[in-house]
C-alpha cells in the first residue's frame, strides 16, 4: 500500500483518525431521543416481565404442546447474530482479509451486545427463573443446555477479550487526543489502555495474543450455535431429528450476522460521516460475503427440506406438509424466496451492493432470518408423533402474546442499548489496525 | 373394587395429616412416615396433638404397619428431615423391581376413569394429563381404537437424557420421576419426549392453596407447583404400599395389567388376576409403540383385535386430523 | 377449585351412565325365538367346569364372585348371575344370547368367546341353579358314584393342608386332610388353589376348578422358568377355596425359580444416568476442551498484564 506516506501526510492522516473516531463519541444528535425509546421499550418489558413472573408462564401462548416459542426462537436468534463477531474479526483477519480491517469493531459489538443478552433472553423463557442457580448446583453434564451455558459464557469471555484487546492501543491514542472528556471516561481509558506505550514489545505482545484469541474463537464460535442447535436435534422429533442441524445452523447465523453488521454499518456511515471507513468497496464485499454465505444456507435448506421431501416419511411428511402448503405456508416461502432467495439474486448485481440498496436487503434478510427462528422451533412441536387430544383447542396452535413479544422486544432493546453504549464509549475505528496498515503506527504512536 | 376411591382419599388424607406434622417412633423402631389423627378428633393440628401427653395416637410405620403409642412418647420429625427422607426413597426406587404395565386395547371403551383417578390423585387440572385416552386409526382402512397413553418409563429415556439439573431421573426400579423441588422449567424434557407424555404447570396449580402445607412427595409429585414439569409416575407412592397404580386399579374394563419383570407376573387391575407377563405378550403378539426410537419403553401394549366394544365416537381420529392431510 | 372437581368427575360419570339410566327403566328383553333356543352343550362336569373357567376370566370382574353379590359398583349394578331370581327368570337362550349380543355397557363376547364357552357358562350358572332340573337328572343318575364322597365328606375340623415339592421335577403336591373318629383323613372334591406369590397377588399354577382326589391329593408343575428376582426364591401358596365350609386353610413353601437378571438402572453410565453415573468419556472430553478454551484465554489475560508491565 501507500509505504511511502510522508511525515505531514501521515499526520494529517493520524489527526484524521483522532477526529473521526472522537465525533461518533461527542455528537449525540438523536442519542437522548434514541436511548429514551429503547428505555420505553424497557419499561414495557419490565411490566410484561413482572405479570410473567407472576403468574407464571401462563401469560404466554405456549402450552403442553408447543412448549416452546417465541423466547427460544429469539434466543436461537441472538446467538445467531453474536457468531457474526467470529466470522468477519476472526475468520477474515485469519485469512488476511485486509479489507475488513475497519469493520472488525463493529461486528465484535454486535457479537458483544447478542450474546451478553442471549444468556438473559433463555432465563426469560425459564418455569423457575428463581432456581437458575441450581444448573451449576446440580448441573448435569449430560445435558446440551448445560454444554449450551458452558459455550456461551465461554464465548461472551473471548468475546470481551477479543473486544478489550484490540481496544488497547486506540483507546491510549484517544486518551491523548480527547479533549474535555468526564472523569470517569478518562478513567475507563485509563485502566482498559494498560498503560500502552507502543512499544515494539508491547506491539509485538498485543499481535501474539490477539491471534490466539482469533484462533481459539472459531471452534468457540462453532461451538456455540451448533450446541445452540442440538437443543433441537438431540430430540426424536419430525423436523428436529436431522444431522445438519449443526452446520445448518451456524450458515444461518453467518447471513444474520452479517445483514446486521451491514445495518449498523449504514448507520454509522450516514450518522457520523464515516464513509472513509465504511466505503461503497466496503458494502460491496459485504455483499458479496453476504452472498457466500446466503449460498451455503441456501445449500443447506435444500438438503434440510429436500431430501426428507423426497421420502416423506410419515412424521417429516406431516411437518413438511404445514411448511410447504399448510398452516406456515405464507411464513414459510416468504422466509424462504424474500429473505433468502430473491436477496442471493439481487445481490449479485453490483447495484445492489450499494450501500443503501444493501441495507435495504440485509434488513429484509435479517427479519427472515428471526421469522426462520420461529418457524423452526413452533411447527415441529404443533405435529408430535401422537396425535394432541383432549386438551383445549387453544393447545393445537400458537401465536404470541403481547407480553412474549414485550419480553422479547425488551430483550431487543437490551441488546441495542449495550450496542448503542459501546459505540459511544469506545472507538468505533480500529485506529491503530489501520494506522499499521498505512505504515504510520510512528506517528500514530506519537507521545505529545 | 367398591373402596377403591375411599382409599385414595384415605392415602391423601394421610399426607395432609403427615405433613402438618412428621412424628418418629422409637417405640414401633422406625421412623414413622405419616401421622394418623387420634380418634376422638383431635387431629386437625399438631400442636394439641402434642400436648396432650395421655392421648394415644396411631401411627404408620415405614414399613407399613399401623401401631398406636402414648402422645407423650412421639418425637416430631423435623419437616426437613421428613422430606429429605420422601426424597431419598423416591429417587432411590424400590429394590429388586423393574415396573411394567401391558395396556389391553381389544377392552379400552374410552370409559377415561384411569384419566379421572389419575387426575384426581395428583391434583392436576382438567386439561392435564398423566394419562390420556387417543383415538387412534393407523390407516384409512384400518379400524379405530382407544389407546391409553401413560408415561412409558423407557429403559433409555430421551427426557432424563437432556434434564440440565437431575430433576427429571430414572430410579432403580425403572421408574422415571419428576422432582419439581428441583426442577427449573426449561421443558426440555418437554421438548424431548416423543410421547407427549410430559405436563407442564402453566398456571397456578389446582390445588395449590389447598395444598400449601403438605410436604412434597416425589412419588406423587403432590403438591404440584408452578413453573415445572410434571409426568406420569407409574404411582411410585401405591407401589411402595403394594398397590396398583391409581389408573390400573380405577379401570372398569380390565384394560390394564401392572407387574414386575423381574418376577414375570402382572396383575390385571380389575379383576385382580395375576398372569406370566411373557406368556400375556406372546400369545397375544404384544408390542411396545414405535420401538424405532430406541426408548425401550416399559409399557406394552396387546393389539386391538376381538374388540369387546365397537369403536363409538363421534369425533375426530388420528385420521381425520388436519396434519395427516 | 375442589368443587369444579367434583363437578366434572360427575359430570363424566353422568355422560357416561346417561344412556344406561334410561335402560335401567325396562328389562333387558332377548326376543322369543332367541329366549327358546335350547343349549346344545350337555350339562355335564367338563362343561361346568370349563364354563366356571371361563366365567371366572370374562364375567367375574363385572360380575364378581357368584353367590356374593360383589360385582363392580355400576349403574346399573351387575348382576349377581347365580342369584335364584334372575336364573329363574332367564332361559338358557336368554343368557347365552345376553352374552353374545352385549348391551350398552355389556359388553358382546362373541368374538371373545366361542359358541362352546359360551354354552358351558350358562351349564355353570344352571349348576347354581336350584329349580333347575338337568342338574338334578344329572345328580341323580349317579348317585352310586357321590355315594362314597359323601362319606369323605364328614371329616371335621382340624383340617391340614400340606404342600411339598419336587423341586427336581418343578412338582408340588397339595394334600388335604380333616378329622375323622379322631384319625386324619383325605377329603376329596375340596378346590384348592396353589400359586406363586408375587408382588401384587398370586400367579396360580394350578388347573383352574382342580379338586383334590381321593386320596385329597393335587398335584400340580409349576414354571421353573418363571423368573423370580435376583436369588430366584419364591414362595408357594396353597388355600382351600371353599372358606365358608373349611374356614382359612394355607400352606407355604418355599421354591427356586430362575434368577432374574435385573437391569441396574441406577449403577449404569449412560447419557440418561444421573449426574454422578455420566459417561466418562464425556467428562473428559468436556473438562479437556473447556481447560483448553480457558487456559487460553488465561494466557492472553497473562498477555494483557505483560503489555501494562511494559508500559510502566
Amino acid at each position: 500500500m501507500s509505504e511511502s506516506l510522508s511525515k505531514e501526510e501521515a499526520k494529517i492522516l493520524v489527526d484524521k483518525y483522532a477526529e473521526d473516531a472522537i465525533r461518533p463519541m461527542k455528537n449525540h444528535k438523536g442519542f437522548i431521543l434514541w436511548m429514551g425509546f429503547l428505555g420505553l421499550v424497557l419499561v414495557i418489558f419490565a411490566y410484561a416481565y413482572f405479570l410473567q413472573l407472576r403468574d407464571g408462564l401462563s401469560v404466554t401462548a405456549m402450552r403442553d404442546y408447543v412448549s416452546w416459542g417465541l423466547y427460544i426462537a429469539n434466543f436461537v436468534f441472538f446467538v445467531a447474530a453474536s457468531l457474526v463477531g467470529m466470522l468477519i474479526s476472526a475468520v477474515l483477519g485469519l485469512l488476511n482479509q485486509k479489507w475488513v480491517k475497519p469493520i472488525t469493531r463493529v461486528s465484535e459489538i454486535i457479537a458483544l451486545g447478542f450474546v451478553l443478552i442471549a444468556g438473559l433472553v433463555i432465563i426469560t423463557d425459564m418455569g423457575r427463573p428463581d432456581r437458575f442457580l441450581n444448573l451449576f448446583l446440580h448441573g448435569r453434564l449430560q445435558s446440551p443446555i448445560v454444554w449450551d451455558v458452558t459455550v456461551i459464557i465461554t464465548y461472551t469471555a473471548i468475546s470481551t477479550l477479543l473486544f478489550l484487546l484490540p481496544l488497547i492501543p486506540d483507546l491510549a491514542f484517544i486518551k491523548r487526543r480527547m479533549k474535555d472528556m468526564p472523569k470517569w471516561q478518562y478513567h475507563i481509558y485509563n485502566v482498559l489502555s494498560l498503560g500502552w506505550m507502543g512499544t515494539a514489545e508491547q506491539y509485538k505482545l498485543l499481535h501474539k495474543s490477539i491471534r490466539m484469541l482469533s484462533i481459539i474463537i472459531v471452534p468457540v464460535a462453532l461451538s456455540i450455535h451448533t450446541v445452540t442447535s442440538w437443543l433441537f436435534a438431540s430430540t426424536l422429533r419430525s423436523g428436529w431429528d436431522t444431522t445438519i442441524f449443526g452446520p445448518y445452523f451456524v450458515a444461518g447465523a453467518f447471513v444474520a450476522g452479517a445483514a446486521a453488521v451491514i445495518i449498523l454499518m449504514f448507520i454509522l456511515r450516514s450518522n457520523y460521516k464515516l464513509e472513509d471507513y465504511f466505503t461503497d468497496h466496503h458494502f460491496d464485499m459485504m455483499g458479496r460475503l453476504l452472498v457466500l454465505v446466503s449460498l451455503l444456507y441456501a445449500y443447506f435448506n435444500i438438503n434440510e427440506f429436500l431430501v426428507p421431501a423426497y421420502k416423506m416419511r410419515s412424521g417429516e411428511a406431516v411437518h413438511l406438509y404445514t411448511l410447504f402448503q399448510g398452516a406456515y405456508a405464507g411464513l414459510f416461502w416468504s422466509v424462504q424466496i424474500i429473505g433468502m432467495g430473491l436477496p442471493i439474486i439481487f445481490m449479485m448485481f453490483k447495484e445492489w451492493r450499494k450501500p443503501a440498496n444493501l441495507t435495504f436487503i440485509a434488513i429484509i434478510v435479517l427479519i427472515a432470518a428471526f421469522i426462520k427462528r420461529i418457524i423452526i422451533v413452533v411447527p415441529t412441536l404443533l405435529h408430535p408423533y401422537l396425535p394432541i387430544q383432549n386438551v383445549p383447542e387453544k393447545f393445537h396452535q400458537y401465536f404470541p402474546t403481547w407480553i412474549e413479544m414485550a419480553v422479547t422486544a425488551g430483550a431487543f432493546a437490551m441488546a441495542l442499548i449495550i450496542i448503542t453504549i459501546l459505540l459511544k464509549v469506545f472507538p468505533v475505528i480500529p485506529m491503530w489496525e489501520l494506522a499499521e496498515e498505512k505504515g504510520i503506527t510512528e506517528e500514530f504512536e506519537k507521545q505529545e | 373394587m367398591s373402596d377403591k376411591k375411599s382409599k385414595n382419599n384415605s392415602r391423601r388424607e394421610f399426607l395432609k395429616i403427615g405433613s402438618l406434622f412428621g412424628v418418629g417412633v422409637a417405640a414401633a423402631g422406625a421412623a414413622a412416615y405419616s401421622g394418623f389423627a387420634s380418634q376422638d378428633g383431635h387431629g386437625t393440628s399438631g400442636e394439641t396433638i402434642l400436648s396432650e401427653s395421655e392421648q394415644k395416637i396411631k401411627v404408620l410405620t415405614e414399613d407399613g404397619t399401623l401401631a398406636e403409642i402414648k402422645a407423650s412418647e412421639l418425637t416430631p420429625i423435623k419437616k426437613d428431615e421428613y422430606t429429605d427422607a420422601l426424597q431419598s426413597q423416591g429417587r432411590e426406587g424400590i429394590a429388586g423391581k423393574h415396573w411394567a404395565m401391558v395396556i389391553d386395547l381389544s377392552r379400552c371403551r374410552n370409559v377415561r376413569a384411569c384419566m379421572a383417578s389419575c387426575q384426581n390423585a395428583h391434583h392436576l387440572r382438567d386439561e392435564q394429563h398423566h394419562i390420556n385416552v387417543l383415538r387412534m386409526q393407523d390407516d384409512r382402512n384400518t379400524e379405530p381404537y382407544f389407546m391409553p397413553k401413560p408415561c412409558f418409563h423407557c429403559d433409555n429415556p430421551p427426557c432424563t437424557k437432556v434434564c440440565p439439573v437431575d430433576a427429571t431421573f430414572k430410579r432403580q426400579d425403572g421408574i422415571v420421576l419428576i422432582d419439581n423441588e428441583r426442577c427449573i422449567g426449561c421443558r426440555f424434557c418437554i421438548a424431548a419426549c416423543p410421547y407427549s407424555a410430559r405436563v407442564f404447570n402453566w398456571f397456578e396449580p389446582k390445588d395449590a392453596e389447598k395444598d400449601e402445607e403438605l410436604l412434597y412427595n416425589v412419588e406423587l409429585n403432590v403438591p404440584q407447583k408452578k413453573g415445572t414439569v410434571s409426568k406420569c409416575l407409574f404411582s411410585a407412592d401405591r407401589l411402595r404400599e403394594g398397590k396398583l397404580p391409581y389408573c390400573v386399579s380405577a379401570c372398569p374394563n380390565g384394560v390394564y395389567y401392572f407387574g414386575d419383570l423381574n418376577e414375570d407376573a402382572v396383575t390385571n387391575g380389575t379383576s385382580g388376576e395375576t398372569v406370566r407377563f411373557s406368556e400375556l405378550i406372546r400369545q397375544n403378539a404384544g408390542y411396545t409403540l414405535m420401538p424405532e426410537l430406541g426408548t425401550k419403553p416399559n409399557v406394552y401394549y396387546l393389539p386391538p383385535k376381538n374388540r369387546m366394544f365397537p369403536f363409538e365416537f363421534k369425533g375426530k381420529t388420528t385420521l381425520d386430523d388436519e396434519h395427516h392431510g | 377449585m375442589k368443587k369444579n372437581n367434583i363437578i366434572t368427575n360427575f359430570s363424566v360419570l353422568l355422560i357416561l351412565l346417561m344412556p344406561l339410566m334410561g335402560w335401567t327403566q325396562s328389562e333387558w328383553m332377548v326376543s322369543d325365538t332367541k329366549q327358546k333356543e335350547k343349549n346344545p352343550v350337555a350339562f355335564s362336569d367338563a362343561s361346568v367346569k370349563d364354563g366356571k373357567v371361563q366365567f371366572m376370566a370374562n364375567c367375574k370382574s363385572c360380575h364378581g364372585d357368584p353367590g356374593k353379590d360383589n360385582g363392580l359398583p355400576l349403574v346399573p349394578k351387575p348382576t349377581d348371575l347365580t342369584l335364584q331370581a334372575f336364573l329363574d327368570l332367564n332361559t338358557d337362550g336368554s343368557i347365552y344370547h345376553k352374552m353374545t349380543d352385549g348391551q350398552i355397557t355389556m359388553p358382546s363376547y362373541k368374538a371373545i368367546l366361542s359358541d362352546q364357552q359360551r354354552w358351558s357358562i350358562v351349564n355353570f350358572l344352571r349348576s347354581m341353579d336350584k329349580n333347575h332340573k338337568v342338574a338334578e337328572s344329572v345328580a341323580a343318575s349317579k348317585p352310586q358314584k357321590e355315594a362314597p364322597k359323601e362319606e369323605v365328606a364328614i371329616a371335621e375340623a382340624p383340617y391340614y393342608l400340606s404342600l411339598s415339592v419336587d423341586a427336581a421335577k418343578n412338582e408340588a403336591t397339595t394334600v388335604f386332610q380333616g378329622t375323622l373318629n379322631g384319625e386324619k383323613t383325605a377329603i376329596e372334591g375340596a378346590e384348592i388353589f396353589i400359586g406363586i406369590k408375587r408382588y401384587f397377588n398370586n400367579l396360580p399354577v394350578m388347573d383352574a376348578g382342580a379338586t383334590t382326589n381321593s386320596q385329597g391329593i393335587i398335584k400340580t408343575s409349576y414354571p421353573g422358568d418363571l423368573l423370580s428376582g435376583e436369588d430366584g426364591k419364591a414362595e408357594l401358596i396353597a388355600y382351600v377355596i371353599d372358606t365358608e365350609t373349611y374356614g382359612e386353610i394355607t400352606a407355604h413353601q418355599e421354591i427356586t425359580l430362575s434368577p432374574a437378571h435385573p437391569n441396574h438402572f441406577k449403577d449404569t453410565r449412560a447419557l440418561w444416568a444421573d449426574r454422578s453415573h455420566f459417561p466418562w468419556w464425556l467428562m473428559i472430553t468436556y473438562l479437556s476442551i473447556v481447560l483448553i478454551v480457558w487456559s487460553v484465554m488465561a494466557k492472553v489475560v497473562i498477555n494483557m498484564l505483560k503489555i501494562k508491565s511494559l508500559g510502566k
